[in-house]
């Protein structure tokens, strides 16, 4: 694409807050193959289907008003600096996280960037697609839902077929899958139930939460609500993970923004509104902790005679999770593709590619990890008991990927200030600042230990966590550095066409 | 396989589950059984002083006679695990454990299995006692 084919696409469009002057100054951008691929609007949907969906707002509706408070804060200090800060690197860097901390710190830095996002992924998986198996159990038999073997095969197969689509079909395919399954499994249950809630009260029924100012904040029990203010910075992680894709868009300088917007906007949508309509209809006495996100609809729907139609929400949330999970699956693995090739940091046996451009056997191997830690997580009690510290300990080595993120995001406005950038995040070292010291809260609040850590020794706790980040976020990332190969850079191609 | 072939074949093994879903699932679960067990559910919770649900029909609507998701949950040692996990808050991606405010929301699940499934009833307590709240009552 030339310099005349970038400023002239699009004339008609106003890009939200571009940088019109330093758009038009920038290089032409390496073309890919895989260019327009993936509209801008598809990658909002596949940033929300990597961020939000349905399956907290019963854990949240608990929390009545006050969760509105729970969602808020995390947004201005975290949720607001990530999107706006990857809108301007996005617009500047292809590449995602890797290319931006390579270049604001250092090449070795944006491998343990990279590295930090891939790790959350590794435990991630078997939770979320036992959820799904549950999802379909709760349908159309209860009871395998406590069955181990149904749940360690579902979890297999699920993976596998997903895994399949993601190989064969590549970016494009990804994308509108993404797209369908947050419209049909997020957007459409989640503005059904808060339909519902407002019919409720226009019905003059009272809300069963208090709404009154006196609710807006949670209640202060010291410590224990520290730990719920901070932890929730966390909600939402991901906001930047599919910038690795910006190549597979038309014109990545002007979409990757409104990108960014639209996704912002509907992830404080969907993570508010719900559980602030279950909360008006249902007692928090009713939703029991323990509940999850079907029980939670059922009451719902059963409040309105609508009982029936529990099983079509049921399939649309499984295909949200589907969503969500085949996001994951080609995002962060992908960076870890361009780290493999670009710093030579992977064997080039991992740094092979299928016909779609998609990294095979990254994700092969994914795949057997995912499958022995099913295996784990479905059929041995000590491993599931204890799988909620594996979750605990990946999140917080995902947020040292933000720590590397803000720092690089701020060097680069001052080391290199005239690259041209589509777009230019207001008060960047502000946004940097606040994102980088809610990230550090976050990792910090990690250590304290949680409910399901009973009566345990704080410190052995402090000891878990501690040892298990410096494993995975630190001596890991070490060993793949120290036993890389010069040999083993390649040249990085873009995504090559699906279609 | 085409990218036509893909969306197709996942239309339908979406379209299939659907069918069974819509067969299967439980379309009586308020029956007379139900509204028993949802009145006695509230009259424990009551007499345990615990904020008693208020409509026995959405009650017996939720739990029909099994008790629900959560009953299902405590026969189950991974389904437990993966109920630890979501002991917390946060979005679909970044969810966090927390230190719970008190055992409430917990008693009326541990009244569930007592009314729903007495034979988990230990499970829940088990469940219940192994956590740490912020306050004893």
């Amino acid at each position: 694409m030339s310099q005349s084919d970038l400023n002239q696409s699009n004339t008609n469009q106003k890009p939200l807050a571009a940088d019109d002057a330093s758009a038009a100054a920038a290089p032409p951008r390496r073309k890919s193959p895989a260019a327009g691929l993936v509209t801008w609007t598809a990658l909002a949907m596949m940033t929300v289907s990597s961020v939000a969906s349905l399956r907290p707002a019963p854990t949240m509706a608990i929390y009545g008003l006050a969760c509105v408070f729970l969602y808020v804060l995390p947004a201005i200090v975290f949720l607001v600096p990530t999107a706006l800060v990857s809108a301007e690197l996005a617009t500047g860097w292809d590449g995602g996280v890797y290319q931006w901390v390579k270049e604001g710190m250092s090449p070795k830095m944006g491998f343990a960037a990279a590295w930090h996002q891939f790790a959350m992924t590794i435990f991630y998986y078997p939770t979320l697609l036992s959820f799904v198996a549950a999802t379909l159990a709760y349908v159309i038999k209860p009871d395998l839902a406590s069955n181990g073997v149904y749940t360690a095969i579902m979890i297999i197969v699920v993976f596998w077929l997903g895994l399949l689509v993601t190989l064969r079909g590549g970016i494009g395919v990804i994308a509108k899958l993404a797209s369908s399954g947050v419209l049909i499994g997020t957007l459409i249950p989640g503005a059904l139930l808060v339909i519902l809630g407002i019919l409720y009260l226009l019905q003059g029924n009272p809300s069963a939460a208090p709404m009154t100012a006196d609710h807006i904040l949670p209640e202060w029990t010291g410590i224990a609500s520290i730990v719920l203010i901070v932890s929730n910075f966390m909600a939402y992680t991901g906001m930047e993970m599919n910038a690795v894709h910006v190549n597979s868009m038309k014109d990545p300088r002007r979409e990757f923004p409104k990108t960014m917007f639209l996704a912002l906007v509907l992830v404080l949508l969907i993570l508010i509104l719900p559980p602030l309509a279950i909360s008006w209809v249902i007692p928090s006495s009713e939703i029991s902790l323990t509940a999850g996100v079907m029980q939670a609809i059922s009451a719902v729907f059963a409040n309105f005679g609508l009982s029936w139609l529990v099983p079509i929400a049921g399939l649309a949330i499984v295909c949200a999770s589907l969503a969500g999970f085949v996001t994951w699956l080609s995002g962060p693995s992908k960076s870890l593709l361009l780290v493999g090739k670009d710093g030579g940091y992977l064997p080039p046996y991992f740094q092979k590619t299928n016909k779609a451009g998609v990294q095979q056997n990254i994700l092969v191997v994914q795949g057997f990890v995912t499958t022995v830690l099913a295996l784990l997580f479905a059929l041995v009690p000590a491993v599931s008991n204890a799988y909620w510290i594996f979750m605990t300990i990946t999140t917080s080595v995902y947020l040292l990927m933000y720590l590397w993120l803000f720092i690089a995001a701020y060097r680069l406005r001052k080391l290199q200030p005239d690259h041209p950038r589509g777009y230019r995040a207001p008060a960047l070292p502000l946004l940097c600042v606040v994102g980088f010291v809610a990230s550090l809260c976050a990792i910090g609040i990690g250590f304290v230990p949680p409910s399901q850590f009973g009566d345990g020794n704080p410190w052995l706790y402090v000891a878990i966590v501690g040892g298990g980040i410096l494993l995975l976020g630190l001596i890991i990332p070490a060993a793949l550095l120290w036993a890389r190969k010069p040999n083993w850079q390649a040249p990085v191609e873009s995504e090559v066409a699906a279609s | 396989m085409s990218n036509r072939a893909i969306y197709m074949t996942i239309g339908g093994v979406l379209a299939a589950l659907l069918v069974v879903m819509l067969v299967t699932w439980n379309y009586h679960k308020s029956n007379a059984e139900a509204l028993d067990k949802a009145n006695q559910l509230i009259s424990s919770a009551q007499a345990a002083g615990l904020p008693a649900p208020n409509n026995p029909q959405r009650v017996a609507d939720t739990l029909g006679t099994d008790g629900g998701e959560i009953c299902a949950a405590l026969r189950s040692d991974q389904q437990v695990g993966y109920l630890k996990t979501r002991i917390g808050v946060g979005g679909e991606y970044g969810f966090r454990p927390i230190i719970l405010l008190n055992r409430a929301p917990y008693e009326g699940a541990a009244l569930i299995a007592k009314t729903y499934c007495p034979t988990e009833a230990a499970q829940a307590e088990q469940l219940i006692n192994s956590l740490k709240y912020a306050r004893n009552s």
